[in-house]
């Protein structure tokens, strides 16, 4: 069952792979399939900045402490060490040991998670960030949803690196640079959707990658033209500002 | 581990600053970068009101000559990077399919002695100020820990255009500083002030700084209070912001 789900993702992302290609809807799709793969809460992808930092740059749900539950791990937690040691890091069970990451833990287990697994992006010996994935129950991992995790961050990887590499001289620490960079813009592009139809923030990312997906758009596309065409996007105004059916 | 490269490069800028006994410019950060990489040449050109690509700063005459030859033929790396927002490396100025790309520019920046190009936009999110351009003599590709020095450079360049207050007595391991925010909130509240002034988003940008600055608070509380519409910036003309 596992296996079958992963293929059918797999067969859809390699699909995204060759079209017009955005490197955050890519990522974003990737963590939103993730929760369906391995059944978990909560997932998300982080990224080395070329500091060595970890930043967020796709999450399962744009929950406000989430997003901040994933940028605490620029100094402590599971996606961290994943990142530092180049391996899988798990931990069944935050409260067992919450001398691990003092910070991290209390984070996570106030949001309602108990398990938390990371798993690196890695190509030969560089690795670029790490995929999280997080559960309300404590628990493993069986040792098929291992592989599989860990196949679905080298997708992301092929992802992030593919892009445009083959047209231009492109090194990995450009091509992070560039995704962290896509991200950022979609915050600018949030904080503008917000303001301009008077909504909060955590609810801006919706309708931005709803009106991306109904018109047949990247969301970085239609998060570049709503900055760029200040009174314009009148309709994605609209849509933002009525009342969730 | 690479946390330290943003104090480094820091460190060089300060170094120049100090040595000149003038406060950081664009100038300092053009000339610490080609001390850096042993560089030809190291040109920043910003985009203005009047000119898309403008140079401000080059450090040697053969810079200065690629960046107008730049201007003059309306074609070259530094152009390209500011039109696509991206990096643009050019290991080999003379290689066959960089004349194509380029057929005016490329010769003649080879005759001005320039072999290769690299170029890093002054860049955040949807924020595009200018380019940063490294010139070698020899073709050369630069390597991925001289790539993440430039980025650095690159932002660098872009804080100090955008008005950070930077203080040569200032530590430059100190983690504020130089560092282009990566706290998501920064970004949104950049968004909402643009909206609220109804300005661009590097004008919005600089007002959340000068805000915070002013207020004596950081960047990420000021962006906190935009973000959670406890704190409003008023458009222009009016520098009094309101608070409740």
């Amino acid at each position: 069952m596992l296996y079958r789900r992963a293929a059918q993702v797999f067969v859809e992302l390699a699909d995204t792979l060759v079209a017009e290609f955005d490197v955050i809807d890519f990522l974003q799709s990737l963590a939103e399939r993730a929760v369906e793969i391995f059944d978990v809460d909560a997932a998300g992808i982080v990224l080395a900045d070329p500091r060595g930092t970890l930043t967020l740059v796709a999450a399962s749900s744009e929950e406000v402490r989430l997003l901040e539950l994933f940028q605490l791990q620029e100094e402590e937690g599971a996606c961290f060490d994943c990142y530092r040691s180049g391996t899988a890091v798990t931990c069944a069970d935050l409260s067992a040991d919450l001398s691990r990451w003092p910070m991290f833990s209390a984070t996570a287990r106030e949001l309602g998670f108990s398990a938390v697994h990371a798993f690196p992006l890695r190509l030969r010996d560089q690795v670029l960030g790490a995929i999280g994935l997080f559960n309300a129950g404590p628990g493993g991992l069986s040792d098929d949803t291992l592989t599989v995790a860990q196949a679905l961050a080298d997708v992301a990887t092929i992802g992030i690196l593919n892009e445009r590499t083959l047209r231009e001289h492109r090194v990995i620490t450009e091509q992070l640079h560039f995704a962290l960079n896509s991200r950022v813009l979609l915050e600018q592009a949030k904080g503008m959707l917000a303001e301009r139809a008077q909504i909060e923030v955590g609810a801006a990312f919706a309708i931005l990658r709803k009106y991306a997906r109904d018109h047949n758009r990247t969301l970085s596309s239609v998060a570049r033209e709503l900055i760029d065409n200040r009174g314009g996007m009148t309709d994605l105004i609209a849509a933002a500002t009525k009342p969730a059916d | 581990m690479e946390q330290q490269r943003t104090a480094r490069v820091w460190g060089l800028i300060f170094a120049h600053a100090r040595a000149d006994g003038r406060p950081i410019s664009i100038d300092t950060i053009c000339h610490a970068c080609a001390d850096a990489f042993g560089a030809t040449g190291v040109t920043i050109a910003l985009t203005g009101d009047l000119a898309a690509y403008e140079p401000v700063s080059a450090t040697s005459p053969a810079a200065q000559l690629s960046a107008d030859l730049q201007v003059t033929f309306g074609e070259g790396p530094g152009l390209a990077a500011l039109a696509d927002r991206r990096t643009v490396l050019v290991p080999d100025l003379d290689a066959a399919e960089t004349v194509t790309r380029w057929p005016v520019f490329a010769p003649a920046a080879v005759k001005a002695g320039i072999r290769s190009v690299h170029v890093f936009p002054l860049l955040l999110g949807a924020i595009t100020i200018g380019v940063l351009e490294i010139n070698h003599a020899t073709s050369r590709l630069l390597l991925p820990d001289e790539i993440g020095d430039s980025l650095i450079f690159a932002d660098a360049a872009l804080l100090i255009q955008t008005h950070q207050l930077v203080h040569l007595g200032a530590d430059p391991a100190d983690p504020r500083l130089g560092q282009v925010e990566r706290w998501a909130e920064v970004h949104q509240a950049t968004g909402m002030v643009a909206a609220q002034i109804d300005a661009d988003l590097t004008t919005a940008f600089v007002r959340l700084r000068a805000h915070a600055y002013v207020s004596g608070r950081s960047l990420r509380e000021v962006a906190h209070d935009v973000v959670a519409r406890t704190l409003r910036l008023e458009p222009w003309m009016d520098n009094r912001e309101s608070e409740d």
